[in-house]
């Protein structure tokens, strides 16, 4: 508890915390706007209008911003060498790393939530004030809080990684990799052996906690489950390595 | 001087037991065992390389060692609860987050032992930087930065103070400042270790010295015993002279030249 208080005042006492949140919300509201704005301009009929009313359209977007920040609060410690005064404060040192993981998942998962959930309401706003409605779907709300689960996860992958290479650059290769290679990956695979585990990767077991009717993707929460089972190896092995390496 | 605080102070020593930790095929510290003791302000004195700082970074659970250990007030450095209460340590005055102000550097760190605001403001008023508190800490000259360390190492008031090379770059008036600090300190009975590459500097803030060369222990004595028959800076020299990575031929030969 106490290593999370410490870890939430590293966050906010940093500008860069701010600009990583202003360019989130500048992101999803700006693009989570564009389905409604045209819609109300003619640009579109209200048809094309997803039912989200755009709300999830800035999701890779927000990926790379996620990305970059949870990347960031760990080897920020490791370039500034405040590592060393972090570990000798808690010697057990997973502590760290856990309150790190909360504090930025956690801050993460909130402002995704509130933007996606915001950006949706504006949205629906703008087409009532032109007299339309957005295309009923089932789910959609769990689907939005599942696109905010699914941001708050990468945020923890992120820490994981960035713990596991200590550089930023590596710890972004290794985040973004995972997320855009892996599927490459598996599709180069012959004999379409790919494909059954194509719905296993963390960007379509997050996709699965997204989804509005049918599709070949997994149950929402088969993703939740599977995206739990992600994070807690990666954080785990970062835990094991973080405590054997010399600091 | 202003008084730090401390009011029950248990007396704890710092044990290193055959200590030894290679990288690669060099030994930086090689089977080193002393003890310090509170009250009492110990050097740490060894040239460049000689492995000050690893020791001091096994004591604090930093670097683990390849065989031996290190004890303070009896237990090893990981299995304090709230270390900050026990050991303050300054190893390097320039690990801060340049872009975090020096209170917030100082208040994560006093979170994670539960420690209060209250406090870091003190140890701010202690060392000085009440006045720069928010500013950033990337733009703190070296002096100010060492101050900032001192602070840190003084957060949770601790039985034992611990600090590499704290005088390193520091103007005169800030080495005279920190070895009065230090003096304080052990006269109110804490353990003060600090390491240093300069005899003359030890020679005016130490009462003991352990002194190493290459990793191993060159000698473990008081200081009045090590000036007993000379300068220290013979005796120093006299101890180090096969100890030191790059020797140079001594003096230049007048005699050939006349
Ligand atoms: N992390 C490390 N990796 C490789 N060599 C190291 C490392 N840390 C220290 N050394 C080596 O160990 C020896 C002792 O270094 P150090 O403890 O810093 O000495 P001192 O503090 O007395 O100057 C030196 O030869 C140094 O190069
Ligand atoms: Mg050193």
């Amino acid at each position: 508890m106490s290593t999370l208080t410490s870890e939430w005042t590293k966050l906010r006492s940093l500008r860069s915390t701010t600009w990583f949140l202003g360019a989130a919300v500048a992101g999803m509201i700006g693009s989570g706007l564009i389905e409604a704005i045209a819609a109300s301009a003619g640009e579109i009929t209200p048809a094309e209008v997803d039912p989200f009313g755009g709300a999830l359209a800035g999701l890779s977007f927000a990926e790379f911003v996620v990305g970059g920040f949870a990347v960031l609060a760990v080897t920020n410690e490791y370039a500034s060498r405040t590592i060393r005064g972090s570990l000798t404060a808690v010697p057990k040192r997973w502590p760290v790393l856990a309150g790190k993981a909360v504090a930025v998942g956690g801050s993460v998962f909130t402002a995704a939530l509130l933007l996606i959930f915001g950006s949706f309401l504006i949205s629906r706003a703008v087409l009532d004030s032109h007299g339309m409605s957005l295309p009923a779907a089932d789910g959609v709300p769990r689907a939005m809080a599942g696109a905010a689960v699914y941001l708050g996860f990468l945020a923890l992958l992120g820490t994981g990684f960035a713990w596991l290479v200590r550089s930023t650059a590596g710890g972004l290769a290794a985040l973004f990799g995972v997320l855009y290679g892996l599927p490459i990956v598996s599709l180069l695979l012959p004999h379409g052996m790919g494909a059954p585990i194509l719905r296993f990767l963390p960007q379509q077991a997050g996709a699965a906690l997204m989804q509005v009717g049918p599709s070949d993707l997994l149950a929402p929460w088969a993703g939740a489950a599977v995206l739990t089972g992600y994070a807690a190896v990666v954080l785990g092995l970062a835990a094991v390595v973080l405590r054997r390496r010399d600091a | 001087m202003q008084a730090y605080g401390r009011k029950l102070r248990a007396m704890e020593t710092i044990e290193v037991r055959h200590l030894s930790k290679a990288y690669g095929h060099h030994k930086a510290v090689d089977d080193l065992s002393f003890t310090v003791h509170p009250g009492r302000v110990t050097g740490f004195l060894g040239p460049n390389g000689a492995g000050k700082s690893t020791t001091m970074r096994m004591i604090l659970g930093l670097t683990r060692p390849d065989s031996g250990d290190a004890l303070v007030g009896g237990r090893r450095y990981d299995q304090l609860a709230q270390p900050l209460h026990e050991v303050g340590a300054l190893l390097d005055a320039g690990a801060v987050h340049p872009r975090r102000s020096a209170y917030h550097h100082l208040l994560a760190l006093a979170q994670t032992n539960g420690i209060g605001k209250r406090r870091v403001h003190e140890v701010l008023a202690m060392v000085g930087l009440e006045g720069v508190a928010d500013r950033r800490a990337g733009g703190f000259s070296l002096g100010m930065s060492q101050r900032l360390g001192i602070a840190t190492a003084m957060l949770g008031d601790p039985a034992v103070v611990m600090l590499d090379e704290p005088v390193n770059g520091l103007d005169p008036e800030g080495i005279r400042w920190v070895r009065g600090l230090l003096r304080h300190l052990a006269g109110e009975g804490r353990t003060v270790f600090l390491s240093s590459h300069l005899m003359s500097e030890m020679q005016m803030t130490a009462d003991h010295l352990i002194v190493v060369g290459r990793g191993q222990l060159l000698a473990d004595v008081a200081i009045a015993e090590m000036t007993a028959s000379g300068s220290l800076e013979d005796a120093y020299f006299a101890l180090t002279a096969e100890s030191v990575d790059y020797p140079t031929t001594a003096t230049p030969d007048r005699s050939a030249v006349a």
